[in-house]
Parts: C-alpha cells; sequence; structure tokens
C-alpha cells in the first residue's frame, strides 16, 4: 500500500572494465526501442499465423470481418515493429554514466555522461543532443484517474566526444531545491526521469529515457552552505 | 445537574518534522471520566487538485502510538516520520497533506491537527531561506 519512492526499473548493468577516464560507476541503460520492436513484432507476426490457420480450417466460411480486423491489428504491430527495429538498427542501446548509485537529492548537482553509438549506416555528422528533467504527477484514481501533469527542467549539455559513430556527452544535472521528490501513494505517483534526445540528419531521430529517483532530503553541498536553485 | 464538557487537546513540540525524524507532543484528556487510553497516528493523505471527493483521496497511516490518559495530565507520545516521505506539497494535479490524529479509545473524543513534513535537511534551509512557518491549527473535537 505504502511504498514510498518508486524503484528504478530499468537494467542496471555494471560497467567494470571500460574506462572512460572518468570516477563513473553506475550505468543505466535503455533499450526500449529493441524490447517493443520484439514484442510487436512477435504479436503481429502471431496474428497473421492465425489469419493463415483460419483460412485454411474455415476457408470461404470464415466471416470477412475476422480476416479484416485481425489483417490491421496485425499491420499496425508490424509498422510499430519496422519503426522502433529502424531505430535500433540505427542506434546501438544509449548508455547513462552516473556517479553512485545513490538517489538523487534535492540541490544537487550531478554530472552524468551519456553514450550512445550509432550502428552501420547511421552518421553522427551534424548530430545535436539535448536533455531534460520531467517530473511527471500521475493521479490514477477517482474521476481524475489517468491524470498526468509534467514539469520540465532543461539539462546543460557538453558534448564529449563525437568520433568513430560513437557520440558522448556531459549531462549537467542540477535539481531545484523547490521541486516535489518521488514517491507513490497507492495511485497518486510523483516520477522522475531523465530524457536525452539525438537529432541526426541521417539517422531516426530519438529519445532515450532513464527513471531516476529523486530522494526527499536536501544535498549535502547545500545543507553545509552551497548554493541551491 | 451541572454540564460536564470534555476535551481531548493535542500539543505538537514542533509544527514540522524532517522525512526521518520523529513527531512528538503531548496529548491532554481535560474533564472527568477519563478514557483510559488513546491513540495518536501520523496521516499523509494525497488528493487530487481541485477535487474533494474521498474517491479521489488515498491515506497513509503512521502509528497508533498508545497514550496512558489522567484528566489534566499530559501524555507523551513519538512517532517516526517515513524517511521516503513524502513531503508535504500542492501540485498541478495532486496535493499531498499531513495532519495529526489523537482519538480516544472509548468514547468520540478526538482531536487532530495539520503537520508539515519536509525533506531530510530540509527544516534548516527553509528556515534560512525564510519559508513561511508552518500552519498550525488546534481544534479539538
Amino acid at each position: 500500500m505504502f511504498e514510498g519512492i518508486a524503484s528504478k526499473t530499468m537494467d542496471k548493468p555494471q560497467q567494470e572494465s571500460e574506462d572512460l577516464g572518468l570516477p563513473l560507476q553506475f550505468v543505466l541503460t535503455d533499450d526500449g526501442d529493441r524490447r517493443l520492436a520484439m514484442l510487436t513484432g512477435t504479436i503481429g507476426v502471431g496474428l497473421l499465423l492465425v489469419l493463415v490457420l483460419v483460412g485454411v480450417v474455415a476457408g470461404a466460411d470464415a466471416p470477412a470481418w475476422l480476416f479484416v480486423g485481425l489483417g490491421l491489428v496485425a499491420a499496425a504491430l508490424l509498422v510499430v515493429m519496422f519503426v522502433n527495429i529502424r531505430v535500433w538498427l540505427g542506434w546501438g542501446n544509449p548508455q547513462l554514466f552516473l556517479p553512485s548509485s545513490a538517489d538523487l537529492r534535492l540541490g544537487d548537482h550531478v554530472v552524468a555522461r551519456f553514450r550512445r553509438t550509432a550502428r552501420r549506416g547511421a552518421d553522427t555528422g551534424g548530430l545535436e543532443v539535448s536533455a531534460w528533467l520531467e517530473a511527471i504527477e500521475i493521479v490514477g484514481v477517482g474521476e481524475a484517474a489517468s491524470t498526468e501533469h509534467v514539469s520540465r527542467t532543461d539539462v546543460e549539455v557538453k558534448l564529449v566526444s563525437l568520433v568513430h559513430r560513437s557520440v558522448e556527452a556531459d549531462l549537467v544535472l542540477d535539481i531545484p531545491l523547490g521541486v516535489t521528490p518521488s514517491f507513490i501513494i497507492e495511485g497518486f505517483e510523483m516520477r522522475w526521469q531523465l530524457v536525452v534526445r539525438i537529432e541526426a540528419p541521417n539517422a531516426p531521430d530519438d529519445d532515450s529515457t532513464f527513471p531516476v529517483v529523486v530522494a526527499p532530503a536536501v544535498a549535502e553541498r547545500v545543507q553545509s552552505g552551497g548554493s541551491g536553485r | 445537574m451541572s454540564g460536564r464538557t470534555s476535551t481531548l487537546t493535542l500539543n505538537l513540540d514542533s509544527g514540522a518534522a524532517e522525512c526521518g525524524d520523529v513527531v512528538s507532543g503531548q496529548l491532554i484528556w481535560q474533564g472527568s471520566d477519563a478514557p483510559t487510553k488513546a491513540e495518536v497516528r501520523l496521516v499523509a493523505t494525497a488528493s487530487a487538485t481541485g477535487s474533494g471527493g474521498a474517491d479521489t483521496q488515498r491515506s497513509v497511516v503512521v502509528g497508533p502510538a498508545v497514550c496512558q490518559l489522567k484528566s489534566g495530565e499530559p501524555a507523551r507520545f513519538e512517532l517516526p516520520v517515513p524517511a521516503k516521505g513524502p513531503i508535504t506539497f500542492t501540485g498541478a494535479a495532486m496535493t499531498v497533506s499531513w495532519r495529526i490524529e489523537g482519538k480516544a479509545q472509548a468514547g468520540d473524543a478526538a482531536t487532530q491537527i495539520p503537520f508539515t513534513v519536509l525533506p531530510a535537511g530540509g527544516l534548516a534551509v527553509w528556515a534560512q531561506q525564510a519559508a513561511p512557518p508552518p500552519q498550525r491549527d488546534q481544534g479539538p473535537r
């Protein structure tokens, strides 16, 4: 019933051998494009097989609406699969390197490293990276069910490297002092996420979303007299 | 025959506390025939902004702390504030508010006070920034 802070749900592989030259320990990754492509592709192909089976078994006796309905749904799912595969094939899984696994705090100043590698055929020339933090108020009870309100805080992006079809950028996360930390209470949720957008002229534009947790605590740098927004 | 009035009063040591800290105070029964025990709870209520219906509210309860009552004598209590919050806030889509509730185990005597929950480390910071003091509105029922 009372879950406190929303837990991270993304995969968190630990990077041990790769040396980025920075004291970064904790990695978030987002392979949502691949998972969605696999899921929609599997369901779409499955529906097509059902269509064929119905046609073979029932033949001319099968109702036309069944063929049309199943065909439209399968087609829509296959389109979604194609779009996500195209993105996934254009770009490798994005990675976000954080200084530690600890949750973010109010007033925090954290520099995270974002990295994504373009696969064969994608060109990083003319690429632009932008990022922002989203605070999403979610109400899922009563007549206000499924209400969402999104607040956005832009994140400073410092492009570090753009070579060998790989883009790396430092993201300066300044958590404002007066924002609401993450929490969940039975249908009410405050969810935080970092969105990184890559816009490239010869590759599909893509948003990578990394869930983050903002704890109900003030960063030590603020408590000890540092500045906080 | 004289009328008898009895009241249950809640006094807090502070109207605000940080996540992970404790809220403390005392419960006082004034009147005759004091109930033996009373319970004190810390309640957080999340509600959709702009709506007042119970179907758009959800509450979380911490406690109860049980107090032994004697007429006129304060009974101390302490309750932990959850380290994971949530903090008191009003957003665009929802509001979270906290309150302390005191209720006698026998009878109808009850009282409640609004309470403010701040982030850990927030009391000093908010004081430095001259934030408005937490609301205190004692209202024995």
